[in-house]
Protein backbone atom coordinates (compact mmCIF):
# COMPACT_ATOMS: atom_id res chain seq x y z
CA UNK A 1 0.00 0.00 0.00
CA UNK A 2 2.74 2.33 0.92
CA UNK A 3 4.40 1.47 -2.29
CA UNK A 4 1.36 2.53 -4.16
CA UNK A 5 1.28 5.74 -2.24
CA UNK A 6 4.89 6.32 -2.96
CA UNK A 7 4.32 5.85 -6.61
CA UNK A 8 1.62 8.43 -6.57
CA UNK A 9 3.83 10.78 -4.68
CA UNK A 10 6.60 10.34 -7.17
CA UNK A 11 4.28 11.04 -10.00
CA UNK A 12 3.01 14.12 -8.32
CA UNK A 13 6.47 15.33 -7.46
CA UNK A 14 7.63 14.69 -10.95
CA UNK A 15 4.77 16.68 -12.34
CA UNK A 16 5.40 19.53 -9.94
CA UNK A 17 9.12 19.99 -10.18
CA UNK A 18 10.45 18.68 -13.47
CA UNK A 19 10.15 19.45 -17.14
CA UNK A 20 7.24 17.65 -18.68
CA UNK A 21 7.15 16.09 -22.10
CA UNK A 22 3.76 14.42 -21.96
CA UNK A 23 0.55 15.36 -20.21
CA UNK A 24 -0.21 12.03 -18.57
CA UNK A 25 1.98 8.99 -18.48
CA UNK A 26 1.44 5.47 -17.29
CA UNK A 27 4.37 4.18 -15.26
CA UNK A 28 5.63 0.60 -15.21
CA UNK A 29 6.78 -0.99 -11.96
CA UNK A 30 10.26 -2.51 -11.84
CA UNK A 31 9.49 -5.34 -9.44
CA UNK A 32 13.03 -6.38 -8.61
CA UNK A 33 13.88 -2.88 -7.46
CA UNK A 34 10.69 -2.32 -5.48
CA UNK A 35 9.69 -3.43 -2.03
CA UNK A 36 7.03 -3.11 0.63
CA UNK A 37 8.29 -3.79 4.13
CA UNK A 38 7.04 -3.26 7.64
CA UNK A 39 8.42 -3.33 11.16
CA UNK A 40 6.20 -4.46 14.00
CA UNK A 41 7.34 -3.56 17.48
CA UNK A 42 6.62 -4.86 20.94
CA UNK A 43 7.85 -3.76 24.37
CA UNK A 44 10.75 -6.23 24.26
CA UNK A 45 11.76 -6.16 20.60
CA UNK A 46 10.73 -5.87 16.98
CA UNK A 47 10.25 -7.96 13.85
CA UNK A 48 10.66 -7.15 10.21
CA UNK A 49 8.43 -8.35 7.43
CA UNK A 50 6.99 -7.48 4.08
CA UNK A 51 5.19 -8.64 0.95
CA UNK A 52 6.89 -10.37 -1.95
CA UNK A 53 4.15 -9.87 -4.51
CA UNK A 54 2.38 -6.65 -5.34
CA UNK A 55 1.14 -4.76 -8.37
CA UNK A 56 1.22 -1.01 -8.88
CA UNK A 57 -0.77 0.96 -11.43
CA UNK A 58 0.41 4.57 -11.51
CA UNK A 59 -0.52 7.36 -13.86
CA UNK A 60 1.35 10.62 -13.74
CA UNK A 61 -0.50 13.67 -14.96
CA UNK A 62 2.23 16.23 -15.49
CA UNK A 63 -0.09 19.08 -16.31
CA UNK A 64 -2.37 18.62 -13.33
CA UNK A 65 -0.55 16.53 -10.70
CA UNK A 66 -3.56 16.26 -8.47
CA UNK A 67 -5.15 14.12 -11.19
CA UNK A 68 -2.34 11.59 -10.95
CA UNK A 69 -3.36 8.28 -9.53
CA UNK A 70 -1.83 5.36 -7.75
CA UNK A 71 -3.41 1.96 -7.21
CA UNK A 72 -1.65 -0.77 -5.32
CA UNK A 73 -2.73 -4.38 -4.99
CA UNK A 74 -0.76 -6.50 -2.53
CA UNK A 75 -0.95 -10.29 -2.48
CA UNK A 76 -1.28 -10.80 1.27
CA UNK A 77 -0.42 -14.49 0.95
CA UNK A 78 3.09 -13.45 -0.13
CA UNK A 79 3.74 -12.09 3.36
CA UNK A 80 7.15 -12.84 4.85
CA UNK A 81 8.71 -12.21 8.25
CA UNK A 82 12.16 -12.60 9.78
CA UNK A 83 11.03 -15.79 11.54
CA UNK A 84 9.21 -18.58 9.62
CA UNK A 85 6.93 -19.30 12.58
CA UNK A 86 6.07 -15.63 12.78
CA UNK A 87 5.22 -15.72 9.07
CA UNK A 88 2.63 -18.41 9.78
CA UNK A 89 1.25 -16.45 12.71
CA UNK A 90 1.02 -13.19 10.76
CA UNK A 91 -0.90 -14.99 8.00
CA UNK A 92 -3.37 -16.40 10.53
CA UNK A 93 -6.65 -14.73 11.53
CA UNK A 94 -4.85 -13.22 14.54
CA UNK A 95 -3.32 -10.72 12.12
CA UNK A 96 -3.73 -10.60 8.32
CA UNK A 97 -6.13 -13.56 7.93
CA UNK A 98 -4.84 -14.11 4.40
CA UNK A 99 -7.20 -17.00 3.67
CA UNK A 100 -10.23 -14.78 4.09
CA UNK A 101 -8.60 -11.56 2.89
CA UNK A 102 -5.93 -12.43 0.31
CA UNK A 103 -5.58 -8.86 -1.01
CA UNK A 104 -4.60 -5.54 0.51
CA UNK A 105 -5.33 -2.58 -1.71
CA UNK A 106 -4.70 1.12 -1.87
CA UNK A 107 -6.47 3.53 -4.19
CA UNK A 108 -5.37 7.12 -4.26
CA UNK A 109 -8.03 9.81 -4.15
CA UNK A 110 -5.81 12.87 -4.20
CA UNK A 111 -2.17 13.65 -4.83
CA UNK A 112 -0.85 16.83 -3.24
CA UNK A 113 2.51 17.69 -4.78
CA UNK A 114 5.27 19.50 -2.94
CA UNK A 115 5.86 23.10 -3.91
CA UNK A 116 8.59 24.29 -6.28
CA UNK A 117 11.49 21.89 -6.71
CA UNK A 118 10.41 19.96 -3.63
CA UNK A 119 10.27 16.25 -4.41
CA UNK A 120 7.96 15.56 -1.49
CA UNK A 121 4.30 14.87 -1.94
CA UNK A 122 1.35 13.67 0.03
CA UNK A 123 -0.90 10.98 -1.30
CA UNK A 124 -4.37 10.62 0.11
CA UNK A 125 -6.29 7.46 -0.49
CA UNK A 126 -8.23 4.48 0.75
CA UNK A 127 -6.43 1.47 2.10
CA UNK A 128 -8.46 -1.72 2.31
CA UNK A 129 -7.28 -4.49 4.58
CA UNK A 130 -9.17 -7.26 6.39
CA UNK A 131 -12.26 -6.17 4.49
CA UNK A 132 -12.24 -2.70 5.99
CA UNK A 133 -11.51 0.57 4.16
CA UNK A 134 -9.71 3.38 5.94
CA UNK A 135 -8.65 6.77 4.58
CA UNK A 136 -4.94 7.43 4.99
CA UNK A 137 -2.37 10.04 4.04
CA UNK A 138 1.10 9.01 3.00
CA UNK A 139 4.11 11.29 2.69
CA UNK A 140 6.31 10.30 -0.22
CA UNK A 141 9.62 11.32 -1.70
CA UNK A 142 10.55 10.95 -5.33
CA UNK A 143 13.77 10.72 -7.28
CA UNK A 144 13.13 11.42 -10.92
CA UNK A 145 15.35 10.74 -13.88
CA UNK A 146 14.67 10.72 -17.60
CA UNK A 147 14.11 6.97 -17.51
CA UNK A 148 12.54 6.30 -14.18
CA UNK A 149 10.87 7.54 -11.03
CA UNK A 150 11.79 6.12 -7.64
CA UNK A 151 9.24 6.66 -4.90
CA UNK A 152 10.01 6.16 -1.25
CA UNK A 153 7.43 6.43 1.49
CA UNK A 154 8.01 5.93 5.18
CA UNK A 155 4.98 6.17 7.37
CA UNK A 156 3.09 4.55 10.23
CA UNK A 157 -0.36 3.07 10.52
CA UNK A 158 -2.50 2.06 13.48
CA UNK A 159 -3.35 -1.58 12.72
CA UNK A 160 -6.41 -1.50 15.01
CA UNK A 161 -8.19 0.84 12.55
CA UNK A 162 -8.59 -2.19 10.28
CA UNK A 163 -9.70 -4.40 13.15
CA UNK A 164 -6.32 -6.05 13.62
CA UNK A 165 -6.53 -5.94 17.38
CA UNK A 166 -4.87 -9.19 18.44
CA UNK A 167 -2.11 -8.93 21.04
CA UNK A 168 -2.78 -5.41 22.28
CA UNK A 169 -0.37 -4.72 25.11
CA UNK A 170 2.02 -7.38 23.81
CA UNK A 171 2.35 -6.04 20.29
CA UNK A 172 2.32 -2.31 19.56
CA UNK A 173 -0.61 -0.98 17.56
CA UNK A 174 1.61 1.25 15.43
CA UNK A 175 3.35 -0.42 12.49
CA UNK A 176 6.15 1.27 10.55
CA UNK A 177 5.95 0.85 6.81
CA UNK A 178 8.58 1.51 4.19
CA UNK A 179 7.67 1.29 0.54
CA UNK A 180 10.04 1.74 -2.37
CA UNK A 181 8.81 1.73 -5.94
CA UNK A 182 11.04 1.95 -8.93
CA UNK A 183 8.97 2.77 -12.00
CA UNK A 184 9.94 3.15 -15.63
CA UNK A 185 8.53 6.11 -17.48
CA UNK B 1 -8.14 -5.99 30.38
CA UNK B 2 -4.84 -6.72 28.65
CA UNK B 3 -3.92 -9.82 26.67
CA UNK B 4 -2.34 -11.66 29.62
CA UNK B 5 -5.23 -10.97 31.95
CA UNK B 6 -7.79 -12.03 29.32
CA UNK B 7 -5.83 -15.21 28.69
CA UNK B 8 -5.59 -16.14 32.36
CA UNK B 9 -9.25 -15.39 33.03
CA UNK B 10 -10.89 -16.91 29.95
CA UNK B 11 -8.51 -19.72 29.13
CA UNK B 12 -7.50 -20.82 32.63
CA UNK B 13 -9.65 -19.58 35.52
CA UNK B 14 -13.11 -19.72 33.94
CA UNK B 15 -12.71 -23.16 32.25
CA UNK B 16 -11.17 -24.53 35.46
CA UNK B 17 -14.02 -23.16 37.56
CA UNK B 18 -16.75 -24.48 35.25
CA UNK B 19 -15.15 -27.91 35.03
CA UNK B 20 -14.55 -28.06 38.78
CA UNK B 21 -18.21 -27.24 39.48
CA UNK B 22 -19.31 -29.85 36.93
CA UNK B 23 -16.98 -32.43 38.48
CA UNK B 24 -18.20 -31.73 42.02
CA UNK B 25 -21.84 -31.94 40.97
CA UNK B 26 -21.17 -35.10 38.97
CA UNK B 27 -19.68 -36.84 41.99
CA UNK B 28 -22.93 -36.31 43.89
CA UNK B 29 -25.00 -38.26 41.40
CA UNK B 30 -25.08 -41.78 40.03
CA UNK B 31 -22.55 -42.73 37.42
CA UNK B 32 -24.93 -42.39 34.45
CA UNK B 33 -25.77 -38.80 35.33
CA UNK B 34 -22.17 -38.11 36.37
CA UNK B 35 -20.95 -39.10 32.91
CA UNK B 36 -23.21 -36.56 31.29
CA UNK B 37 -22.29 -33.98 33.91
CA UNK B 38 -18.55 -34.40 33.38
CA UNK B 39 -18.69 -34.56 29.57
CA UNK B 40 -21.11 -31.68 29.17
CA UNK B 41 -19.27 -29.71 31.89
CA UNK B 42 -16.06 -30.10 29.88
CA UNK B 43 -17.88 -28.93 26.75
CA UNK B 44 -19.43 -25.94 28.59
CA UNK B 45 -16.01 -24.92 29.89
CA UNK B 46 -14.23 -24.98 26.51
CA UNK B 47 -17.18 -23.40 24.71
CA UNK B 48 -17.33 -20.55 27.23
CA UNK B 49 -13.63 -19.94 26.71
CA UNK B 50 -14.02 -19.89 22.93
CA UNK B 51 -17.03 -17.59 22.96
CA UNK B 52 -15.31 -15.20 25.36
CA UNK B 53 -12.34 -14.76 23.05
CA UNK B 54 -13.98 -15.08 19.62
CA UNK B 55 -17.55 -13.94 20.21
CA UNK B 56 -20.76 -15.89 19.75
CA UNK B 57 -21.96 -17.12 16.40
CA UNK B 58 -24.30 -20.05 15.82
CA UNK B 59 -22.32 -21.23 12.81
CA UNK B 60 -19.00 -19.35 12.60
CA UNK B 61 -17.16 -19.02 9.30
CA UNK B 62 -13.99 -20.66 10.64
CA UNK B 63 -14.32 -24.44 10.61
CA UNK B 64 -12.39 -24.88 13.86
CA UNK B 65 -14.88 -22.66 15.67
CA UNK B 66 -17.71 -24.84 14.33
CA UNK B 67 -16.12 -27.66 16.33
CA UNK B 68 -18.24 -26.79 19.36
CA UNK B 69 -21.26 -28.51 17.78
CA UNK B 70 -19.71 -31.90 17.02
CA UNK B 71 -18.01 -31.71 20.42
CA UNK B 72 -21.41 -31.16 22.05
CA UNK B 73 -22.78 -34.28 20.35
CA UNK B 74 -19.68 -36.31 21.26
CA UNK B 75 -20.06 -35.14 24.88
CA UNK B 76 -23.76 -35.98 25.10
CA UNK B 77 -24.16 -38.99 22.84
CA UNK B 78 -20.85 -40.82 23.22
CA UNK B 79 -19.19 -39.55 26.41
CA UNK B 80 -22.47 -39.27 28.31
CA UNK B 81 -23.62 -42.76 27.32
CA UNK B 82 -20.35 -44.54 28.08
CA UNK B 83 -21.60 -45.70 31.47
CA UNK B 84 -25.15 -46.71 30.59
CA UNK B 85 -24.17 -48.60 27.43
CA UNK B 86 -22.05 -51.71 27.29
CA UNK B 87 -18.65 -51.73 25.65
CA UNK B 88 -20.06 -53.80 22.77
CA UNK B 89 -23.17 -51.71 22.12
CA UNK B 90 -23.38 -51.84 18.34
CA UNK B 91 -25.81 -48.98 17.99
CA UNK B 92 -23.61 -46.66 20.05
CA UNK B 93 -20.50 -47.50 18.04
CA UNK B 94 -22.41 -47.05 14.79
CA UNK B 95 -23.45 -43.61 16.02
CA UNK B 96 -19.85 -42.87 17.02
CA UNK B 97 -18.65 -43.90 13.55
CA UNK B 98 -21.16 -41.65 11.82
CA UNK B 99 -20.31 -38.84 14.21
CA UNK B 100 -16.61 -39.29 13.44
CA UNK B 101 -17.36 -38.86 9.72
CA UNK B 102 -19.43 -35.72 10.34
CA UNK B 103 -16.73 -34.37 12.65
CA UNK B 104 -14.07 -34.90 10.01
CA UNK B 105 -16.19 -33.08 7.43
CA UNK B 106 -16.67 -30.10 9.74
CA UNK B 107 -12.95 -30.05 10.51
CA UNK B 108 -12.15 -29.33 6.84
CA UNK B 109 -11.94 -25.62 6.10
CA UNK B 110 -14.26 -24.46 3.32
CA UNK B 111 -14.40 -21.37 1.16
CA UNK B 112 -12.58 -19.74 -1.72
CA UNK B 113 -9.46 -19.03 0.30
CA UNK B 114 -8.87 -22.69 1.03
CA UNK B 115 -8.94 -24.05 -2.52
CA UNK B 116 -5.21 -24.71 -2.51
CA UNK B 117 -5.71 -27.13 0.39
CA UNK B 118 -8.34 -29.30 -1.33
CA UNK B 119 -5.74 -31.95 -2.13
CA UNK B 120 -5.27 -32.49 1.61
CA UNK B 121 -8.93 -32.86 2.50
CA UNK B 122 -9.42 -36.51 1.57
CA UNK B 123 -6.50 -37.80 3.63
CA UNK B 124 -7.17 -35.44 6.54
CA UNK B 125 -10.84 -36.41 6.72
CA UNK B 126 -9.73 -40.04 7.04
CA UNK B 127 -7.13 -39.12 9.67
CA UNK B 128 -9.55 -37.06 11.78
CA UNK B 129 -12.34 -39.65 11.58
CA UNK B 130 -9.88 -42.44 12.38
CA UNK B 131 -8.40 -40.47 15.25
CA UNK B 132 -11.81 -39.72 16.80
CA UNK B 133 -12.98 -43.32 16.58
CA UNK B 134 -9.73 -45.09 17.51
CA UNK B 135 -8.96 -42.76 20.42
CA UNK B 136 -12.51 -43.06 21.76
CA UNK B 137 -12.21 -46.83 21.60
CA UNK B 138 -8.76 -46.62 23.24
CA UNK B 139 -9.98 -44.44 26.12
CA UNK B 140 -12.95 -46.71 26.72
CA UNK B 141 -10.82 -49.86 26.66
CA UNK B 142 -8.36 -48.29 29.09
CA UNK B 143 -11.09 -47.09 31.44
CA UNK B 144 -13.10 -50.31 31.37
CA UNK B 145 -10.00 -52.38 32.09
CA UNK B 146 -9.22 -50.62 35.37
CA UNK B 147 -7.64 -47.44 34.02
CA UNK B 148 -10.62 -45.17 34.73
CA UNK B 149 -8.58 -43.13 37.21
CA UNK B 150 -5.90 -42.16 34.75
CA UNK B 151 -7.51 -42.35 31.31
CA UNK B 152 -8.09 -38.60 31.61
CA UNK B 153 -4.33 -38.22 32.05
CA UNK B 154 -3.85 -40.05 28.74
CA UNK B 155 -6.38 -37.69 27.12
CA UNK B 156 -4.44 -34.80 28.67
CA UNK B 157 -1.21 -36.08 27.12
CA UNK B 158 -3.12 -36.37 23.85
CA UNK B 159 -3.84 -32.64 23.97
CA UNK B 160 -0.19 -31.62 24.40
CA UNK B 161 0.67 -32.27 20.74
CA UNK B 162 -2.33 -30.34 19.37
CA UNK B 163 -1.44 -27.47 21.72
CA UNK B 164 2.15 -27.39 20.44
CA UNK B 165 0.98 -27.45 16.81
CA UNK B 166 -1.57 -24.70 17.43
CA UNK B 167 0.98 -22.59 19.31
CA UNK B 168 3.28 -22.69 16.29
CA UNK B 169 0.64 -21.28 13.94
CA UNK B 170 -2.35 -19.51 15.39
CA UNK B 171 -2.60 -17.97 18.86
CA UNK B 172 -6.40 -17.95 19.14
CA UNK B 173 -6.46 -21.66 18.32
CA UNK B 174 -3.70 -22.28 20.89
CA UNK B 175 -5.67 -20.39 23.53
CA UNK B 176 -8.61 -22.69 22.95
CA UNK B 177 -6.31 -25.69 23.21
CA UNK B 178 -5.10 -24.32 26.56
CA UNK B 179 -8.73 -24.14 27.75
CA UNK B 180 -9.12 -27.81 26.76
CA UNK B 181 -5.93 -28.73 28.61
CA UNK B 182 -7.06 -26.85 31.74
CA UNK B 183 -10.54 -28.41 31.75
CA UNK B 184 -9.16 -31.90 31.18
CA UNK B 185 -6.55 -31.34 33.91
CA UNK B 186 -9.19 -30.40 36.48
CA UNK B 187 -11.23 -33.52 35.69
CA UNK B 188 -8.06 -35.65 35.70
CA UNK B 189 -7.13 -34.40 39.18
CA UNK B 190 -10.62 -34.96 40.57
CA UNK B 191 -11.00 -38.21 38.66
CA UNK B 192 -7.75 -39.62 40.02
CA UNK B 193 -9.33 -39.85 43.45
CA UNK B 194 -12.81 -40.79 42.28
CA UNK B 195 -14.34 -44.25 42.31
CA UNK B 196 -14.67 -46.36 39.19
CA UNK B 197 -18.36 -45.67 38.94
CA UNK B 198 -17.92 -41.90 39.12
CA UNK B 199 -17.98 -41.63 35.33
CA UNK B 200 -15.69 -38.59 35.23
CA UNK B 201 -13.41 -40.39 32.79
CA UNK B 202 -16.07 -40.10 30.07
CA UNK B 203 -15.00 -36.47 29.55
CA UNK B 204 -11.79 -37.88 28.04
CA UNK B 205 -13.84 -38.77 24.94
CA UNK B 206 -14.73 -35.20 23.86
CA UNK B 207 -11.20 -34.23 24.92
CA UNK B 208 -9.53 -36.58 22.42
CA UNK B 209 -11.98 -35.48 19.72
CA UNK B 210 -11.16 -31.84 20.53
CA UNK B 211 -7.48 -32.69 20.15
CA UNK B 212 -8.09 -34.13 16.67
CA UNK B 213 -9.99 -31.01 15.59
CA UNK B 214 -7.30 -28.68 16.93
CA UNK B 215 -4.66 -30.73 15.08
CA UNK B 216 -6.56 -30.50 11.80
CA UNK B 217 -7.02 -26.75 12.19
CA UNK B 218 -3.34 -26.29 13.04
CA UNK B 219 -2.38 -28.24 9.91
CA UNK B 220 -4.53 -26.11 7.64
CA UNK B 221 -3.30 -22.85 9.15
CA UNK B 222 0.34 -23.95 8.82
CA UNK B 223 2.32 -22.94 5.74
CA UNK B 224 5.40 -24.89 6.78
CA UNK B 225 4.00 -28.02 8.36
CA UNK B 226 6.17 -30.40 10.37
CA UNK B 227 6.76 -33.95 9.03
CA UNK B 228 3.77 -36.23 8.60
CA UNK B 229 4.89 -38.64 11.33
CA UNK B 230 4.45 -35.83 13.89
CA UNK B 231 0.77 -35.59 12.94
CA UNK B 232 0.46 -39.37 13.20
CA UNK B 233 1.81 -39.28 16.76
CA UNK B 234 -0.32 -36.31 17.76
CA UNK B 235 -3.52 -37.71 16.28
CA UNK B 236 -3.12 -41.22 17.68
CA UNK B 237 -1.26 -40.79 20.97
CA UNK B 238 -4.12 -42.10 23.17
CA UNK B 239 -4.51 -45.11 20.87
CA UNK B 240 -0.75 -45.81 20.99
CA UNK B 241 -0.72 -45.60 24.80
CA UNK B 242 -3.79 -47.83 25.08
CA UNK B 243 -2.29 -50.40 22.70
CA UNK B 244 0.89 -50.58 24.83
CA UNK B 245 -1.25 -50.84 27.96
CA UNK B 246 -3.09 -53.79 26.43
CA UNK B 247 0.14 -55.79 26.67
CA UNK B 248 0.49 -55.17 30.41
CA UNK B 249 -3.11 -54.85 31.55
CA UNK B 250 -2.77 -57.79 33.97
CA UNK B 251 0.02 -55.98 35.84
CA UNK B 252 -0.55 -53.70 38.81
CA UNK B 253 -2.14 -50.30 38.28
CA UNK B 254 1.04 -48.47 39.19
CA UNK B 255 3.08 -50.30 36.57
CA UNK B 256 0.43 -49.52 33.97
CA UNK B 257 0.38 -45.86 35.01
CA UNK B 258 4.16 -45.71 34.92
CA UNK B 259 4.42 -47.28 31.45
CA UNK B 260 1.65 -45.09 30.06
CA UNK B 261 3.26 -42.03 31.61
CA UNK B 262 6.68 -42.82 30.17
CA UNK B 263 5.30 -43.51 26.67
CA UNK B 264 3.14 -40.37 26.76
CA UNK B 265 6.00 -38.21 28.01
CA UNK B 266 8.35 -39.53 25.35
CA UNK B 267 5.87 -38.96 22.51
CA UNK B 268 4.93 -35.49 23.77
CA UNK B 269 8.60 -34.55 24.16
CA UNK B 270 9.35 -35.60 20.57
CA UNK B 271 6.38 -33.56 19.28
CA UNK B 272 7.21 -30.46 21.29
CA UNK B 273 10.87 -30.64 20.32
CA UNK B 274 10.12 -31.06 16.62
CA UNK B 275 7.26 -28.53 16.45
CA UNK B 276 8.42 -25.77 18.78
CA UNK B 277 12.12 -26.16 19.44
CA UNK B 278 13.77 -27.47 16.27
Amino acid sequence: MRSYLLCAAVVASFAAGHPVQVRAQELTLVKDASSIEFVGTKPDGKHQGGFKKFEVAAIADFENPSRSSLNINIDATSLWADDPKLTDHLKSPDFFDVRKHPAITFESTEVIPGEGEDAHATIKGTMQMLGKSVEIEVPAEATVTDESIELTAKFEIDRTKWGMSYGQGKVDNTVKITAKFMMKR
Amino acid sequence: MNLDQAFVIWCVIVPAAITAIAAMLSLRYQAACAAWGASLGWWAAVTTSLVASQGWDWWPEDSWRQSIWPLLIWSAAVGGTAIVCSAQDGLRWTAAGLLAIVTSMIAMPAGEGWQDTLALHRSWMALVAGSCLLNTFAIERLSRSGGHRWSLLVALAGLAGPLALAASTYASLAQWAVAMVVSTSVLAIVGFKAQAESGLWTAAIPAVVGGAMITAAARFYSYQPPPGWIYAIVLFLPAIVSACDLLIQRRSAWIRVLVSGVISAALVAVCVWKVLLS
